[in-house]
């Protein structure tokens, strides 16, 4: 199956995005309050739902002993952002229930309670694994 | 009006300004309001209040900027205080006066709800909304009271038959403030079960 990656420079208001199948990398970064949210967040929820729609015996091969991690590690986000972040989060789990070997790995600043919390809430709603790493 | 926001009417005499600003808004001076913000903000505010806080200065600025009746020369009016441990933001921008009734139903739904009805009423939206025209997701005030001490307090003051400005006025206290070691705050916070996630 082949994809293109997505690439997308940090901006003051919007995450750095990284989805690249071809060297399993899969990471959104930084902060996020985009002015247009739907602009910035459309094609990241697309491309999942083509990876979603491309699963296949070959990928779930390639990836059935190095999981795709998804590393999710945003700063802050605004409500606006939180409709895609949660969106984003079910289609990984979506992917976890076609039988991908995915996982999320939620990355929180050190202290930031909030935001731990925020990523246990989405523990309620989905199966996919999740880890909780704290970063310095 | 302005009987409703003075520092004094909030009981805040000596507070501090951290942010006044009167004037057009566009995304640009969102931005530079937030830079002021982060500049301003006391060192001694804890890492969860700083984020709370942060919070509700975006969304409430993000709600004037996106609520802008086009074509009019209104302007937006934002102030936040600061007295010890106490921090007030006031915000007030010029709505349709057909948005009020809706409006004053749904602060009054969301300031009488508790954390745990809020947090369910806050996904539920998210699960099921399409982002709004103006770019919102239908929470940002939810979100709001989430993060606050206390009730949203508002009012609507009528401008003509058209348009009114709505007052918001959102308070919220830095109860760790005085502990200043954070990583104890956040072992017992934790512990003791007493903080709620404000996404």
């Amino acid at each position: 199956m082949t994809m293109n990656s997505i690439r997308i420079q940090e901006t003051k208001t919007s995450p750095a995005v990284v989805f690249d199948l071809d060297n399993n990398k899969f990471e959104i970064t930084g902060c996020s309050r985009p002015e247009d949210v739907v602009v910035f967040y459309q094609p990241i929820v697309d491309w999942l739902c083509d990876l979603k729609m491309g699963i296949n015996d070959e990928l779930l091969a390639k990836f059935q002993n190095n999981p795709i991690v998804f590393k999710l590690f945003l700063e802050y986000f605004n409500s606006s952002s939180a409709k895609y972040v949660l969106d984003i989060v079910l289609l990984i789990n979506e992917l976890f229930k076609s039988g991908l070997n995915v996982k999320i790995e939620w990355q929180y600043k050190y202290n930031d309670e909030d935001m731990l919390e925020t990523g246990e809430e989405f523990t309620d709603l989905i199966k996919c694994p999740i880890s909780f790493v704290e970063v310095q | 009006m302005y009987d409703f926001y003075e520092p004094h009417v909030l009981k805040m005499d000596n507070c501090v300004s951290l942010l006044s600003y009167k004037g057009k808004i566009t995304f640009d001076k969102v931005n530079d309001l937030l830079d002021d913000y982060q500049r301003k903000m006391p060192t001694t505010c804890s890492v969860k209040c700083r984020t709370r806080l942060y919070s509700i200065v975006v969304e409430c600025l993000e709600n004037a900027y996106r609520h802008n009746i086009e074509g009019s020369d209104y302007q937006v009016t934002v102030d936040l205080w600061n007295q010890q441990s106490e921090f007030v933001l006031f915000v007030e921008n010029k709505i349709k006066n057909d948005e009020i009734g809706p409006l004053a139903n749904y602060i009054e739904r969301i300031n009488a709800a508790s954390p745990s009805e809020l947090k369910k009423l806050y996904f539920e939206t998210i699960y099921h909304t399409t982002i709004s025209e103006k770019g919102g997701a239908r929470v940002g005030l939810m979100k709001i009271r989430r993060c606050a001490s206390q009730p949203i307090k508002y009012e609507f003051v009528a401008i003509d038959k058209n348009t009114s400005l709505f007052n918001i006025i959102v308070r919220i206290t830095d109860v760790y403030q005085s502990d200043h070691n954070d990583n104890e705050l956040h072992q017992n916070s934790r512990n003791q079960n007493v903080s709620c996630s404000c996404f």
